[in-house]
């Protein structure tokens, strides 16, 4: 059950394939981390109760959340929430094995008690190491695109990243390794030139997992092509070096 | 009160000449001498008696000019041992110490000790746990720690307090343990009675104790570490498997440890683990830690010349636990008696933790001996040489019928 306000069709590009069938339902809405204790209370829980009923009312029915619901605080916003995700919100799609992103996952190999530093001690990267086990896959809601026709090599997006994400190429440009982005935007916001690092949605990109594309490549390929591309993007960005949108 | 003329000549001699000086103190003086020879960097003091001497005698060499380390006041116990733990982890030989309940404030910092992997080296001036309160001896504090990688280690006189807390800072840092060393002193027996033990000159302490050195664990800016993460399931079992395997190195490093001491210092302690007395051919031993050690081979002397085949045997050792030297003195004698200054409510036999321990390590032993138990001496109540006298006769009694009616004996507890 997802969250989301794409359909389930758009969302299957992103999902990792299984070995199973299995029902994806999307609950139409902002993408959210609602209750989440750092965050607004946005209704996500009232609406993922509602969206519930509609769909495994073998579980919860409609009158259960209700009842739930109005033993809690501002009871009528509340279902008035879930009764919307239950009527009109909810969409279905019976997702058969083998649909999705061809991904396998490879679970990360753990050292025995030998190999490991004593008191549990962790060696550090050196600088720009990364740690293999920390890319953040898909899993970022937003992803920096560089305009490498306006970089100036200031070096600072290499500096602040805080996952050591920016190789620095022969010619002294800096290209993300965007399977180690968490997509934080501290680069577009550290960025000094106007419009050259974006952080567009995530659900824009059809790439990830292992293949996400080079933009370094891309830009040296084609530079035509790639300031095309660019400059599609550049209406969706979400955080945009130098002005905020 | 400062280092007195007489003092401050004999700390010369030690600090710049060859020779050892003969001086009297108490046990925590001796700790004290110890700590200015293995030149300590750090440790953090919080007042509490029985173990407080040794940050007094400390802080006055410190103040005299005669050791060079940093001396905090912590606010706490707790953050007393936090504030050694971070010590040792940028590399600074550190020290320290508490009492009974202060030790047991701490106990969160100590366990990050152990576990962490620092050789921090800690007096604990036994003292019983509150309530109710009492300033005397019980070992239930040092106890506490017993399962959780402190080693453990019980001294009975002022020189063997010096001499245990060079070989423990020796044993510790070995990089085969990295584990923190607890030395157990009993309260007031010998945390603040005087003795008259040698301090050995600085120069054959050097050779004996190379600097510290937490290699590619020491948290410095050009050797980016992280320590004490948060791991969960995925790391917890490795973690403390290493520990396993740390601890019983420490059997290995500490016969290493006593052998150098022996060579460099020439004194020898014999078996590092336990200290056996006319143990051969002895139908009945007596078995204890620390100072009660006085009493028991008073009363084993006078036995032995009444013809009577009695012995003790002295565990110094607690962790690691001498199981090997356990079967090899007491499997072949009739009756075991253990003396506890401790209690371990509802123990397998609700007798001491020493008892139980015993127990426990002959029991794959091919003869077992009958067993019994003396809970004694609580809360500093004195076990006198008559006591010992009486304790022993109880054991005989035992050997003669082949047969213990009581195991477990609250010795001289009033009806
Ligand atoms: S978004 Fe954050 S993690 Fe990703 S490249 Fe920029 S600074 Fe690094
Ligand atoms: S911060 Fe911007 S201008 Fe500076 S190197 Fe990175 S992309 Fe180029």
């Amino acid at each position: 059950m997802v969250s989301k306000r794409s359909p389930p069709d758009e969302l299957l590009k992103f999902i990792p394939a299984r070995d199973s069938p299995y029902t994806l339902v999307v609950v139409y809405g902002e993408r959210s981390i609602g209750d989440f204790w750092t965050f607004p209370d946005d209704g996500t829980v009232e609406r993922v109760l509602g969206a519930i009923a509609k769909v495994m009312p073998n579980i919860l029915t409609l009158d259960d959340v209700k009842k739930y619901l109005e033993s809690l605080d501002k009871p009528s916003e509340r279902v008035n929430r879930a009764l919307e995700a239950y009527q009109s919100l909810v969409k279905l799609r019976e997702v058969k094995p083998g649909e999705g992103l061809p991904y396998k996952y490879e679970p990360p190999h753990l050292p025995g008690w030998k190999d490991m530093m004593i008191g549990g001690a962790i060696p550090g990267l050196k600088p720009n190491q990364r740690n293999p086990y920390f890319t953040g896959g898909t899993a970022k809601h937003y992803r920096p695109v560089i305009n490498f026709d306006k970089c100036i090599k200031c070096s600072l997006c290499w500096e602040y990243c805080p996952d050591s994400v920016f190789d620095v190429t022969p010619d002294g440009y800096f290209n993300p390794a965007l399977a180690y982005c968490k997509g934080c935007g501290i680069c577009a916001e550290v960025c000094p030139v106007p419009d050259t690092i974006i952080m567009v949605d995530e659900m824009e990109f059809e790439d990830g997992y292992g293949k996400f594309i080079d933009e370094y490549r891309a830009w040296k390929e084609n530079r035509e092509a790639y300031r095309k591309w660019f400059e599609s993007l550049l209406p969706k960005a979400q955080v945009i070096s130098v002005r905020k949108r | 009160m400062s280092v007195t003329a007489l003092e401050s000549k004999r700390l010369e001699a030690v600090l710049k000449g060859d020779e050892e000086v003969e001086v009297v103190g108490t046990g925590t003086d001796a700790v004290a001498y110890a700590l200015m020879l293995a030149d300590i960097d750090v440790t953090s003091a919080y007042p509490i008696r029985p173990y407080g001497g040794v940050m007094q005698t400390v802080a006055r060499l410190i103040a005299d000019g005669y050791m060079k380390a940093e001396y905090i006041v912590a606010a706490h116990e707790h953050d007393q041992f936090e504030i050694v733990k971070h010590a040792s982890a940028v590399g600074a030989r550190t020290f320290v110490g508490s009492s009974g309940v202060g030790w047991l404030l701490a106990i969160e910092a100590i366990v990050a000790i152990s576990t962490d992997r620092y050789p921090v080296v800690a007096l604990i001036g036994n003292r019983a746990l509150d309530d109710p309160g009492a300033y005397g001896v019980e070992h239930n504090d040092a106890l506490m720690v017993r399962d959780v990688g402190w080693l453990l280690v019980w001294v009975d006189t002022a020189q063997e307090a010096l001499d245990t807390t060079l070989i423990a800072y020796r044993v510790a840092e070995d990089p085969r343990v990295m584990l923190p060393v607890g030395i157990s002193m009993d309260g007031a027996f010998l945390t603040h009675s005087e003795h008259v033990f040698k301090i050995p000159p600085k120069s054959k302490v050097q050779k004996f104790l190379p600097p510290y050195d937490l290699g590619n664990r020491k948290l410095h800016p050009s050797n980016v570490i992280s320590v004490a993460p948060q791991v969960n399931e995925d790391w917890v079992t490795e973690i403390r498997k290493q520990m396993d395997e740390a601890m019983k190195n420490a059997r290995k490093v500490i016969e290493e440890v006593y052998r150098d001491f022996a060579k460099i210092f020439g004194r020898d302690y014999g078996n590092p683990f336990v200290e056996p007395y006319m143990v051969e051919d002895a139908d009945v031993v007596m078995v204890g830690m620390g100072t009660v050690s006085k009493p028991i081979k008073e009363a084993v002397r006078r036995l032995r010349a009444k013809g009577e085949k009695v012995g003790f045997l002295r565990i110094r050792w607690f962790r690691p636990f001498p199981t090997d030297d356990i079967i090899r003195y007491l499997s072949d004698v009739k009756v075991v008696a253990v003396v506890d200054r401790d209690y371990s409510f509802g123990s397998p036999f609700d007798g001491g933790a020493v008892f139980t321990e015993i127990r426990s390590a002959l029991y794959e032993a091919e003869h077992r001996p009958l067993m019994m138990n003396f809970i004694g001496g609580l809360g500093g109540r004195e076990i006198t040489y008559n006591d010992a006298i009486n304790m022993f006769n109880m054991a005989l009694d035992a050997a003669r019928k082949g047969k213990v009616e009581q195991r477990v004996i609250w010795y001289g507890v009033r009806e």
